[in-house]
């Protein structure tokens, strides 16, 4: 009976394990796209945990519908099926049909029944201000009572006078004129929607979540067949954030299935093409597999959650893993009976240095803040030493470990006359005037959104209909946070100030403004006191600037309520307002403990960012989070300088102060040659092209490792490195192709430094040919 | 009671008798037979653009003893609206009140520009107004119930709204004029809540010039400007 060697029962058993565990993984759960997963659960920056609470919370939730009939009558049938079916489905929330009484109405209906308890605390320190700039020598309540009747007198003769007359009896103050007035921004006129009928939705699960979508296609599709059935040639468009989850979740699974297939194929394609028999060439898929197999095992049990992004840049893994193939398979055995195991020991230096160079640079970005890097680093690391592992127990199993490539695949210049020799060293001096000049014309830029690949024609469909619920470019929309509701009203009051002074006569609307400053909240019972008298005082008033007093006596009934009933607490009055908000005003601030937040909308386009004192952030900010990725980026590029300088310290220790600077300088140069290149082309770069060049600085040292062993030898560079270069190249030039933005960054940057770096081993015994060999 | 009084309550009495006279359902107009009626004098009154006159404004309110006496021009295009301009501007606050298809806008002398809150297609009274002076039955019609009495040389035209939007501007519109001349329209939501506008003698067809229409009339792609 033969005997089952132990490497043999260690790989199966190995492989089995994890295919097993692989198999029953519940990858609906463990998988996520959403790309907030992408970024710390604890993220420290405040922005950052605005976005999530937006993603999470009601802002996210809404969907836009616009229905399209010609007829009117038809039209408006249409809208009430369709508004009463979203309404009848428990996918939905709250529906708003726009233009019904609802939404500002109510809005305009709870701020006129707290008008005494929000707004009367401002108008009273306005008023007093103006009382003590003018040093009228009468009572304060005389004064007071005066100056709003002659105000009052004067309102009357304004525009807008005749819309608030039926609301005068109740608000001779002009509390809720002048707040309406100062409100244009955020209760601004719609645009008329001609033939279509605007309803707004909330769903009732969040967007990024299972329920928050089939279910809210399900209904909107119900609802879209019942208003078909009052108007059969309606058409629907709607917007709303699970359309996009969802067709991003399709691209991104698509690309994933794509860029790994091709990849792979063009990985083993190249290698068929170099080796002398091409079918040997399965060999090197098996160590490609045992990478991806332990590369997802070990990422899916280090992480709960894994974004899907992680195994589309994994795709790379393919083109780095089957480098230990090469490695390992192409070195011909010295002498040629030399065992396999001897072969491995022979070759254990080098494969060690440039399998743990690299494992201890990725492992690095295991310090990161960011999830996704930190993913990446195990998913590569872990997928490296499999590979490794896997390379040296798979070949233990064949009977000939050792395959020749074809001719050319080995073949060398062998014409080195002082004309190639000139031609190799102009080459290399303009590839380092590019590293030297190029990086200095780069520019850096974060987005969110290029993680994803975008959707034109949804994102064209939502312009178009949230210009129709009244978005517009022509504006700003700004969001001031607070822990508490009164930080928040606090710190909107220094944004305003911050507004007023960055952009000078541009008007700035926000419900904020309902609610009182905490300073002038606990200077109310001071100022109520004081005003003992003010009722008969202005009632005086009134009569002598023509009213008749008598008709505000809902005011005074008002009044007498609010001076003898104790004030409400300050978070009490404005959950009061918040419950009560209905629709989309609903959506203009939060007042959640711990995460509060109000909405100003400006009348500009986006602009200077606030200063941090300010709390606030444009949304233009939050779409792309620039500002956070810088610190990310600015992160992860001392995570890789100290990478790269343990990599260097690993290749000084192993190789020592002669040889060590000479493999430390090709990746190196090939790095600063591949950002040059980028730089005089004009490429902004991200977080992604740095990652990039992390990964190829590793790959490109491992080039430099094994051309160092052979030239120590008196060789020429093995034609593994050639074979792995090419196939790296293959395989991160596919990513290049990708059309997730930050995937085509990082597979670029890579394709570069690995190219630059395989001219630079062919360019360099040519360029050395005139010189006394070392 | 005495003859005096009786007098005296017949006295107060009579403009509201005339109103109820106008609204009175035997007035009652439905637009095909106002058309077949007063086409000749509306049709003409209507198809005139570039009107300009002087106006005097009096707004009463019900907590306001004396009507607020506003006074100055207006001009109505059919393309671009209705400007309104105010000999005192320090008083209502704005130079002009632009009504048009976009909605009412606001500006003063500097270029300030002011879009008063809520949906431009329910501007209230102005909106009323501008429909009113161009004369847009069919428009009008859709939102109102016509009444007419009197004859071409003095009549007088009642609007009474039938929808929930027509009633929020007013309660009842009445227009009096002779002869093509529109003299007064009165937008009454209440007895004591109502604008009265006399207007004056009308230029007709003189056009806005360039500065004219920056001035007076929404601009192109106009957005409010603060």
């Amino acid at each position: 009976m033969k005997r089952v060697r132990g490497s043999t029962v260690l790989l199966w058993s190995l492989l089995a394990a994890a295919a097993l565990f692989l198999f029953r993984l519940d990858y609906a759960r463990r998988i996520t796209t959403d790309v907030l997963d992408l970024i710390p659960v604890a993220e420290r920056s405040p922005e950052l945990a605005l976005v999530r609470a937006l993603a999470n919370e009601q802002q996210a939730r809404v969907a836009l519908f616009a229905l399209q009939e010609p007829d009117a009558a038809r039209r408006e049938a249409a809208a009430q099926a369709f508004t009463a079916a979203l309404r009848a489905s428990p996918a939905f929330a709250e529906v708003v049909r726009m233009g019904e009484a609802g939404g500002n109405d109510a809005l305009s209906r709870q701020i006129f029944q707290q008008r005494l308890d929000l707004l009367l605390p401002g108008w009273l320190a306005a008023r007093q201000t103006e009382y003590a700039a003018a040093a009228r020598p009468e009572p304060w309540p005389a004064w007071l009572a005066e100056t709003t009747a002659a105000r009052l007198e004067t309102f009357l003769a304004r525009p807008e006078a005749l819309a608030f007359q039926d609301l005068l009896p109740s608000d001779p103050l002009l509390l809720l004129p002048d707040l309406l007035v100062q409100a244009q921004g955020f209760l601004a006129a719609r645009p008329a929607a001609g033939d279509q009928a605007l309803v707004w939705a909330r769903t009732t699960a969040a967007p990024l979540r299972e329920e928050g979508q089939a279910p809210v296609f399900a209904a909107v599709g119900q609802a879209l067949a019942a208003a078909r059935g009052a108007a059969p040639g309606a058409t629907l468009r709607w917007s709303a954030i699970s359309r996009f989850a969802v067709e991003s979740r399709r691209r991104i699974t698509q690309e994933m299935s794509w860029l790994n297939l091709v990849s792979l194929g063009a990985v083993l394609g190249v290698a068929a093409v170099c080796l002398r028999r091409a079918h040997k060439a399965l060999h090197l898929a098996a160590v490609v597999a045992c990478a991806m197999l332990g590369a997802w095992t070990f990422t899916t049990l280090a992480f709960e959650r894994v974004h899907v992004l992680v195994f589309v840049v994994g795709a790379l893994l393919g083109g780095v893993a089957i480098d230990y193939g090469f490695y390992l398979y192409l070195q011909p055995p010295q002498p040629p009976d030399e065992p396999y195991r001897a072969k491995v020991r022979r070759l254990a230096k080098p494969l060690l240095a440039s399998a743990l160079t690299t494992v201890i640079g990725f492992s690095l970005l295991l310090l990161s803040e960011l999830p996704l890097l930190r993913q990446l680093g195990v998913f590569v690391s872990a997928g490296l030493l499999c590979a490794l592992a896997g390379a040296v127990l798979w070949f233990d199993q064949l009977k000939v470990t050792f395959i020749e490539t074809r001719p050319f695949a080995r073949a060398r210049w062998t014409g080195g006359g002082p004309a190639a020799r000139s031609v190799a060293r102009g080459l290399l001096v303009a590839g380092g005037l590019v590293a030297l000049l190029g990086p200095w014309r780069l520019h850096w830029r974060d987005d969110i959104r290029e993680l994803e690949i975008s959707a034109p024609e949804l994102r064209a469909e939502a312009v178009e209909l949230r210009a129709l619920f009244g978005e517009t470019g022509s504006r700003t929309v700004y969001l001031t946070r607070g822990t508490t509701s009164a930080g928040a009203r606090t710190a909107l009051g220094h944004f305003l100030a911050w507004h007023a002074t960055a952009f000078p006569g541009r008007g700035a609307a926000s419900l904020g403004l309902v609610v009182p400053t905490p300073a002038d909240w606990a200077a109310l019972p001071e100022r109520q006191q004081a005003l003992a008298g003010f009722e008969t005082e202005f009632r005086a008033a009134l009569e002598r600037h023509g009213f008749e007093a008598a008709g505000f006596e809902p005011f005074f009934a008002a009044w007498r309520t609010w001076r003898q009933t104790p004030s409400p607490a300050y978070d009490e009055a404005v959950r009061a307002l918040t419950g009560a908000l209905r629709g989309p005003a609903a959506l203009l601030l939060a007042t959640t403990p711990g995460a509060c937040w109000f909405a100003t909308i400006a009348d500009h386009p986006p602009g200077a960012e606030p200063p941090a004192a300010t709390a606030t952030v444009s949304s233009s900010q939050l779409e792309h989070l620039n500002g956070l990725f810088s610190r990310y980026r600015a992160s992860a590029l001392q995570l890789s300088a100290l990478g790269l300088g343990l990599v260097g310290a690993s290749v000084f220790a192993l190789y020592g102060w002669r040889r060590g600077p000479r493999i430390f300088a090709l990746p190196c140069g090939s790095c600063l040659f591949a950002f040059g290149l980028l730089g005089l082309a004009g490429q902004t770069l991200n977080l992604f092209h740095l990652l990039g060049a992390f990964l190829g600085v590793c790959l490109s040292h491992n080039y430099a490792i094994f051309s160092a062993e052979n030239a120590a030898r008196g060789d020429e560079p093995p034609p593994s490195i050639r074979l792995s270069a090419l196939t790296t190249a293959a395989s991160f030039g596919v990513l290049a192709a990708s059309r997730i933005p930050v995937v085509a960054a990082l597979g670029t940057t890579v394709t570069l430094i690995v190219c630059a770096a395989l001219v630079a081993v062919e360019l360099e015994p040519l360029a050395r040919s005139g010189r006394r060999p070392t | 009671m005495t003859l005096r009084p009786r007098l005296l309550l017949a006295l107060l009495l009579a403009p509201l008798a005339g109103r109820a006279g106008l609204f009175d359902p035997e007035n009652r107009i439905e637009l095909p037979a106002l058309r077949a009626q007063w086409d000749g004098l509306l049709g003409r009154m209507a198809a005139t653009d570039w009107v300009r006159t002087p106006f005097t404004e009096k707004r009463y309110f019900s907590v306001r003893r004396m009507p607020v006496v506003l006074k100055g021009d207006l001009i109505v295009s059919r393309q671009h609206g209705l400007s309104l301009h105010y000999d005192s501007a320090a008083i209502t606050g704005w130079s002009y009140v632009i009504v048009d298809s976009a909605g009412l806008l606001l500006r003063d002398d500097q270029g300030r520009e002011l879009t008063p809150p809520g949906d431009p297609r329910a501007a209230g009274p102005q909106r009323l107004l501008l429909n009113v002076l161009q004369l847009d039955l069919p428009q009008l019609a859709e939102a109102f119930e016509f009444r007419a009495t009197g004859t071409a040389d003095a009549w007088q035209l009642g609007l009474l709204p039938r929808t929930a939007d027509a009633r929020r501007a007013a309660t009842s519109v009445t227009l009096a004029g002779a002869g093509v001349n529109l003299q007064r329209i009165v937008l009454e939501r209440t007895a004591a809540q109502r604008v009265e506008i006399e207007i004056g003698t009308a230029a007709l067809g003189r056009a806005a010039d360039p500065a004219e229409l920056q001035a007076r009339f929404r601009r192109p792609g106009g957005e409010a400007r603060p």
